[in-house]
């Protein structure tokens, strides 16, 4: 394997495991923003479990 | 899949501008088939919420569920009030470009299928009629007011009006009003006009079980979480599921389950707490059926308002009307300005219009007052007809319910395209086990032998769903392909069975322009297949 193959493997493999840590770590954050948000809006308890319609 | 704006289509009528109809709307957008029109009968969309603008009125149903799930909105309240209701439904039908399609004071009078030219023929109140392949009914279930027939309700010398109808222009002030109904809209509409009217009499038939609502404002930080629709998702869902165990088999709603005695319990409970010392109208409000025998009524303030010394409770039913007031069963007289029917709807569906079908028969005869469909949705022998809120679908969170019934009729649509069938119809046989088995499940509920909207004449229940959102989403996903059947009719003079222009900006057509598609074209049905 010549070395300009062996950086571009290395480059490519790094680049998505950065890419892969990103996407990650950005669908953790919303995950939790929205499991955060989910609270707030449930701290408006209504007490009751009925609906009518 | 996604239909071209070249591809050949169908036209499509949906009757009713409410929630059916907007979210339908909305879906066959998506979907690419921009060829429907929306026939509304009022004057502007909104459907019951329109048309029900009395004081105080309010969905019973958390807004966070009582709305599409692919349109989350920022709410001001758990339960909100009419006016924001409407300003949602607005709010949908602008953002997806939908006003362009509606057509506002349109009242459709009947749909009549022809076998011969596979489509029906709208007419319109002012006589009009246009062709359709395909019509929606989203008319509902409670939209068509229910006038009492009391003895000498025309002699009434003051003004009277139901409260679907409210008349704002009467001035409530000072007044002796009667509210003649203790139902979801009467608990509404007592403690919003006691306060200024000079007595409220309030005449009850037989009370309902009530419950506190829990309704709240929400805050600063709560309205800006909900501008999150994936938290807003999360939070439906979560009460989607919470109230399953309510209602899968209808349990809250089957006397001896855990769920209708604590349920039952909790009225009573409440009824004890507001009423400690009077206990004279804890008597008049406690019912005798079993909890669920009629519509449970959620309101944080009814119970209060009846101990203002200006609201009357009189435990009777109406027995007949005078020029100056209303003589209830005991022979008592009361003397009233104003009467305020609470008196509910018509508890058939598709109520507003007539239709008929293959061999020209019509809808409601061949229902005889037991109203039945497949899923709620489809009827036997009526081909491309639809209904959103049809019988047996209600229960539970209606706009869930609602969501499951138009997508299941887009995808019918879609299929039918797709196809290319002049009609699709529902299989009679897998409808009628369906029934059955429907009924089955709903054998030994509260709503049996009880007073209420849900049974028809004969006692067969005709409105509500037996199990559940979540296994009614199921059932309209899982069974429609195994009864669906289709038809095929070739016109010889037309390369394709039906083909009209459409583009996004599709404009209801000059009625003295529209494609007739008259008998002449259809020379034979050369083909019937089966799905």
């Amino acid at each position: 394997m010549s070395t300009v193959t062996g950086i571009t493997k290395t480059m490519t493999v790094t680049g998505l495991a950065v890419a892969a840590v990103y996407g990650a770590t950005r669908v953790a954050l919303r995950a939790r923003r929205a499991w955060r948000n989910m609270k707030i809006i449930q701290s408006v308890d209504t007490g009751s479990v009925w609906t009518t319609e | 899949m996604k239909f071209s704006r070249n591809r050949a289509t169908l036209r499509i009528a949906i009757i009713g501008g409410g929630f059916g109809g907007i979210g339908i709307g909305v879906l066959l957008k998506k979907a690419g088939i921009h060829s429907f029109e929306i026939f509304e009968k009022s004057a502007n969309i909104g459907g019951v919420w329109w048309d029900n603008r009395y004081p105080g009125a309010e969905v019973d149903t958390p807004s966070v569920m009582y709305s599409y799930s692919f349109e989350p909105y920022r709410w001001s309240r758990t339960h909100v009030r009419q006016a924001e209701l409407l300003e949602y439904m607005e709010y949908v039908a602008e953002k997806h470009d939908l006003m362009g399609h509606v057509r506002l004071n349109t009242k459709v009078e009947r749909a009549d299928w022809s076998d011969k030219a596979q489509q029906y023929t709208v007419t319109f109140g002012d006589g009009s009629m246009r062709e359709f392949e395909i019509v929606i009914s989203a008319v509902g279930l409670l939209s068509d007011p229910r006038y009492p027939t009391w003895p000498g309700l025309d002699s009434f010398e003051g003004e009277k009006f139901h409260t679907s109808r409210w008349d704002s222009s009467v001035d409530l002030t000072g007044k002796r009003v009667a509210v003649v109904g203790t139902g979801s809209t009467a608990v509404q509409v007592v403690p919003n006009i006691a306060p200024i009217a000079g007595k409220v009499t309030l005449f009850q038939r037989e009370p309902g079980w009530v419950l506190p609502k829990g309704a709240q404002t929400f805050g600063p930080a709560e309205r800006e979480a909900l501008n999150d629709p994936i938290a807003q998702k999360l939070v439906r869902w979560g009460m989607l599921i919470q109230r399953e165990k309510f209602q899968y088999r209808n349990a809250a709603w089957r006397p001896g389950t855990p769920e209708n005695a604590a349920s039952e319990r909790a009225a009573r409970e409440y009824i004890a707490r507001v009423f400690a010392e009077r206990p004279d109208l804890a008597n008049l409000v406690t019912p005798s059926y079993p909890f669920g025998g009629k519509r449970p009524i959620l309101t944080d303030d009814f119970y209060p308002a009846l101990l203002r010394d200006n609201v009357e409770l009189v435990p009777y039913a109406v027995d007949s009307v005078t020029p100056d007031g209303l003589v209830d069963m005991s022979g008592t007289h009361h003397e009233i300005d104003v009467l305020v029917m609470s008196t509910g709807f018509k508890s058939s569906f598709a109520s507003t219009f007539d239709v008929t079908g293959h061999n020209g028969i019509d809808l409601h005869t061949t229902w005889a007052g037991d109203d039945k469909a497949f899923l709620g949705i489809m009827v036997p022998s009526f081909p491309n007809f639809y209904m959103l809120y049809g019988p047996n679908t209600n229960g539970g969170a209606i706009v869930t319910h609602l969501e499951e019934q138009i997508r299941y009729v887009v995808a019918a649509i879609k299929h039918q395209m797709r196809n290319g069938y002049s009609a699709l119809y529902v299989d009679e046989a897998i409808t009628e086990a369906y029934n059955v088995i429907l009924q089955n499940r709903l054998k030994g509920t509260s709503f049996d032998g009880v007073n209420n909207y849900y049974a028809s004449a004969n006692g067969r229940i005709i409105t509500q769903w037996s199990d559940g959102a979540i296994v009614y989403a199921l059932a309209t996903r899982l069974l429609r392909r195994i009864a669906w059947r289709g038809k095929r009719v070739v016109r010889s003079s037309v390369k394709q069975p039906i083909v009209l222009p459409v583009d996004r900006e599709y404009q209801q057509p000059d009625v003295a322009t529209t494609p007739q598609h008259a008998d002449a074209d259809l020379q034979k049905i050369i083909q019937a297949s089966e799905v």
